[in-house]
């Protein structure tokens, strides 16, 4: 590894696990020579323009903003979780950071292809909405944070499928642990009925919010207790060297096993034109 | 006579001895009582529904936004898609995967009328990074079975190859002929040198394989096999058809998964994903040592 390590950033945590291999060891993505090269705002795929479809298009208005780049997922990294969502059907989800929305309609639309006759909100959002200043990348402020959401939502025609809960994420997710929680007899009738009705419990969580460490620790501390076992956490920006040097969603990788409670099975994946990085973890104990 | 440090020293030894003797055991993932798979499931699988009879292509793909659509739609539409093929949502999981991970080098096996094989493509080429894919396959003729009433007339390879060149793919995918396994084994070299690339990514061979191939404990072992040596640190591995009580199929990929880490050479990331309509499994692994 040395002859390749002369022009290969030392990451700044070193590896969790003992024995295991430095991260930058595993990267054959291509990394960004100068700033010319870095996009300055997130490419559309021209294959997902679908006429029919309006929660495309609203998600093609949404990424034209000035806003949505650099911190809205990008348009392969979305597709990459609607891909899942749809695969997984989660019967209800969490997303933890909404920001303008692009997240959330990504996966509303998807968890509305499976339950598209669902009566009530399927997806929870959970975001401060604060207003934002000016940033690396981003020229302007925004400080109707929410109203923009709506506004995004309502065009993609997903407003009844989403749950808005406004405020710090974690007390929010831990107030409504008594939505979440499956009853034990819930639980037991669901097991017991070859219909798999929702005996509570979250299925999916997207955490992209507080980029602390002591933030996601909190949101992921806040989550656990109601995520099904088998149910699956998404952690965005994983890999710090790449996005701004937020090291919380990488601390919590690097020492799941002494934070979580339960057992996750996980794999890291590369997220494109910039590698933000993702994780899927699965709850397996 | 000894001092104390003496036999603090010979202690010491002994100690280290035996220790150098027994090394830790290999590092397995998931609880030391693993919980049985079907209560990890939580969304309904087929319960309650009839399996599906034919692959449903998604509203919000339009087959006219690009040429590889439009062959994918076709394709579906054939009987020969069903049940064997990806379904549409299980393959638009593979290629936003391949759309972020971008690998420069995918290896296939198993081939089949070439869905998969054009899912991967297509973002290869969207990736435009000069990605390229090595499907292997027997191209063995298609018979009728208990899902199929149709059968392939003409030769497998050529009606593969028209479907690559009609969707605008010939030049990213490689079609390989033959024993999957044998033939991977024979191009080790040129697989390892490739995947690098001008911008600053390590090359070092395989950086994503796709492993569809003989579904049997043995078969599926020696694609893995063969595949490995060349599989770059970091590179990734995607197992269709994990979950055998749904996929119908011999439990050679399960077999896999589950002793990965210790029939594997490498060392493994894995998360197992559930699929749409029919929950036939997908399994991410990364290999990180």
């Amino acid at each position: 590894m040395s002859d390749a390590s002369a022009d290969t950033p030392k990451p700044k945590s070193g590896p969790s696990r003992p024995g295991a291999l430095p991260r930058h060891a595993l990267a054959f993505f291509p990394r960004l020579r100068d700033e010319a090269e870095h996009p300055t705002a997130w490419a559309w795929p021209g294959y997902l323009d679908a006429a029919s479809c309006p929660w495309l298009g609203a998600l093609r208005d949404l990424y034209s903003t000035p806003w949505a780049f650099p911190a809205s997922l990008s348009p392969e990294a979305g597709l990459m979780l609607f891909a899942l969502v749809r695969n997984l059907r989660p019967r209800v989800a969490i997303e933890i950071g909404s920001f303008i929305g692009v997240s959330t309609i990504w996966m509303a639309a998807a968890m509305r292809e499976a339950q598209p006759d669902a009566s009530g909100p399927i997806l929870h959002a959970f975001d401060d909405f604060g207003p934002m200043a000016p940033g690396p990348w981003r020229d302007e402020r925004l400080d109707d944070r929410l109203g923009l959401f709506r506004r995004s939502l309502a065009a993609a025609d997903l407003e009844r499928f989403v749950a808005i809960h406004p405020g710090d994420s974690s007390t929010q997710v831990r107030a409504l642990h008594g939505l979440f929680r499956p009853s034990p007899e819930a639980v037991r009738a669901a097991w017991a009925s070859p219909i798999a009705d929702w005996p509570g419990g979250v299925d999916f969580a997207l955490i992209d919010g507080n980029h602390t460490v002591e933030g996601v620790r909190r949101d992921f501390e806040a989550v656990e207790p109601v995520l099904n076992t088998g149910g699956y956490v998404m952690l965005h920006d994983t890999i710090p060297e790449q996005c701004g040097d937020h090291q919380g969603p990488r601390h919590l990788l690097d020492h799941l096993g002494s934070v979580a409670r339960g057992v996750y099975e996980r794999c890291e994946l590369h997220t494109a034109p910039l590698n933000y990085g993702m994780a899927l973890l699965r709850r397996v104990g | 006579m000894k001092t104390l440090a003496e036999y603090q020293r010979a202690i010491a030894r002994r100690v280290w001895r035996w220790v150098s003797r027994h090394p830790s055991p290999p590092r397995v993932q998931g609880p030391r009582v693993p919980i049985p798979r079907e209560r990890l499931e939580h969304h309904s699988g087929l319960w309650g529904r009839e399996h599906p009879r034919e692959w449903e292509w998604p509203a919000y793909l339009d087959p006219a936004a690009a040429p590889w659509l439009a062959t994918l739609r076709r394709l579906y539409a054939s009987p020969l898609s069903f049940p064997a093929s990806l379904s549409p949502e299980a393959g638009l999981l593979v290629h936003a995967l391949v759309r972020n991970i971008r690998p420069r080098v995918v290896v296939e096996t198993g081939t089949w009328i070439g869905i998969s094989s054009i899912w991967i493509a297509s973002a290869l080429q969207a990736n435009g990074d000069g990605g390229r894919l090595h499907t292997f396959d027997l191209f063995l003729p298609i018979r009728p079975d208990q899902w199929r009433d149709a059968e392939l007339e003409e030769d497998r390879v050529g009606f593969v190859r028209r479907n690559f060149a009609e969707a605008g793919l010939e030049d990213v995918i490689e079609i390989h002929q033959g024993n999957s396994h044998a033939n991977i084994r024979a191009m080790q070299a040129t697989l390892a040198a490739a995947g690098g690339n001008a911008s600053g990514g390590r090359g070092g061979g395989v950086q994503l394989a796709y492993l569809d191939g003989d579904h049997g404990v043995e078969g599926a072992c020696q694609d893995l096999w063969a595949v490995e040596p060349v599989l770059a640190t970091g590179g990734y591995i995607l197992l269709h058809d994990i979950f055998p009580e749904y996929s119908g199929d011999e439990d050679g990929p399960r077999h896999i998964l589950d002793r990965v880490n210790e029939i594997g050479a490498g060392v493994y990331d894995k998360c197992e994903v559930c699929l749409s309509p029919a929950n036939y499994g997908l399994a991410v692994m990364r290999r990180v040592g």
